[in-house]
């Protein structure tokens, strides 16, 4: 049996007369209306995909552009307090005999460490710089590779005394991978220009058994995330503090 | 003029008059998923390289860092395409072989004794001991499987491109 044959059998049991000479052209003309459907299908399929095509590409150059370009360091600190590092004890920022001391135990890759840096960051150093506190910095490192390389370039900053600017640095750029152009770029931008000791130490990680003594000593001390914050030894809540809240148990203004 | 449509069956059975639904559903639920989770990935690229390195994948670095940087608007083309109803089956077969990686992928950081989250929808890394989330985030991602499988099975819907583009369905 004939495809048309068939066609018309079917339309026979549907009540409508076989196809004639008249329908044949209507039928030519269906056709081609398909035909052109078709093609419209073919042509919405290939601009879609090129869609989806460029949105990763894209998504993928705009990752790569974010991860890589150079650092772009806000205004320094006022105050740096170089020192000589010790294992096993932290960072501190401020005056050695201020009354009060905010412990700070974060990762540099912790997105709530940035998140407390952005919210807080600029009310823990206005409290140091008021000389009623002092800042320990405990910068652990258990957020992969790159955290453990800015920990110890940071502590190669607090060395040379650049550190708080370069801290601050380091959370203000998140979004970079921070290799190590990066990380010796962010020196020379906030310090001008940075001692050869400083590159080497980047380089080949001259401070990297502080950064394990400070990790170590965190967790022996029952640290359990980032960013734990103490307050004159005593655990502070982060949880649901606001600005005003937090200003006023430093005693700084919001 | 007579659609093949009524021709096939005068009465469109209870099953071909909901069926279309259904799957708009699917679609779009799953559309939505893709989004949120591409969306909230797209903006903080360093957490999304983290949250895949915290599976340590036995892959090269450069893979690891392109697939954290690429996957996030993979999702987000993923869910427009679902979103739009543009190539429904083929988008659903690759959301299917998407989340049956994710959980492969989470299953082995369960099995090799990671304490990691799964960073589907932002965030990822290590978490504390004993705060990983393995069975709900398996359970979710079985849940979007099903969806997912019933889109490839029946990928027409409503308000989808496909049907506007498509060849059967009007001639």
């Amino acid at each position: 049996m004939s495809k048309k044959t068939q066609a018309n059998k079917k339309l026979k049991k549907a009540g409508v007369s076989p196809a004639t000479g008249s329908n044949a052209r209507e039928r030519a003309r269906a056709q081609a209306q398909a035909d052109k459907r078709k093609k419209d299908r073919f042509t919405l399929i290939v601009v879609a995909l090129v869609v989806v095509a460029v949105v990763i590409v894209g998504g993928i150059a705009v990752s790569w552009f974010q991860s890589t370009r150079s650092p772009d360091a806000g205004p320094a600190s006022g105050n740096e307090y170089a020192q000589d590092l010790i294992v096993n004890q932290p960072v501190v920022f401020g005056e050695q005999d201020a009354p009060n001391t905010i412990s700070i135990y974060l990762d540099f890759r912790c997105p709530h460490c940035i998140d407390f840096e952005e919210e807080f960051g600029d009310l823990v150093e206005k409290a140091v710089d008021g000389g009623e506190w002092k800042n320990e910095v405990w910068p652990m490192s258990f957020l992969g590779p790159s955290s453990v390389t800015m920990a110890n370039a940071f502590a190669c900053s607090v060395e040379e005394g650049f550190g708080r600017s370069y801290h601050r640095g380091l959370f203000q750029d998140y979004s970079l991978e921070w290799n190590n152009s990066q990380l010796l770029a962010l020196g020379e931008q906030v310090n001008g220009s940075v001692p050869t000791s400083f590159n080497s130490c980047v380089q080949n990680m001259g401070q990297s058994d502080w950064v394990a003594s400070i990790g170590a000593t965190a967790q022996a001390d029952g640290v359990q995330g980032t960013p734990t914050v103490r307050i004159n030894g005593e655990s502070y809540d982060l949880g649901g503090v606001t600005r005003e809240q937090f200003a006023a148990d430093l005693g700084v203004q919001p | 003029m007579l659609s093949t449509e009524t021709l096939r069956s005068p009465v469109p059975t209870r099953f071909e008059r909901i069926q279309p639904w259904i799957s708009t559903g699917c679609r779009l639920i799953l559309a939505a998923v893709w989004l949120v989770a591409g969306g909230l990935k797209v903006g903080s690229v360093q957490q999304s390289v983290q949250a895949v390195q915290a599976y340590e994948l036995p892959l090269p670095d450069v893979l690891v860092t392109l697939i954290g940087w690429g996957l996030p608007w993979f999702e987000v083309a993923l869910g427009l395409l679902l979103l739009a109803g543009l190539l429904t089956r083929p988008a659903a077969i690759v959301s299917a072989i998407s989340l049956t990686i994710f959980m492969i992928g989470v299953a082995s950081a369960w099995a090799r004794g990671l304490t990691i989250d799964c960073g589907c929808f932002g965030g990822g890394g290590q978490v504390a001991p004993g705060e990983a989330q393995y069975v709900s985030e398996l359970l979710r991602d079985t849940g979007l499987l099903l969806l997912a499988g019933w889109l490839i099975w029946r990928p027409r819907s409503l308000f989808s491109l496909d049907r506007v583009a498509d060849d059967e369905e009007n001639s």
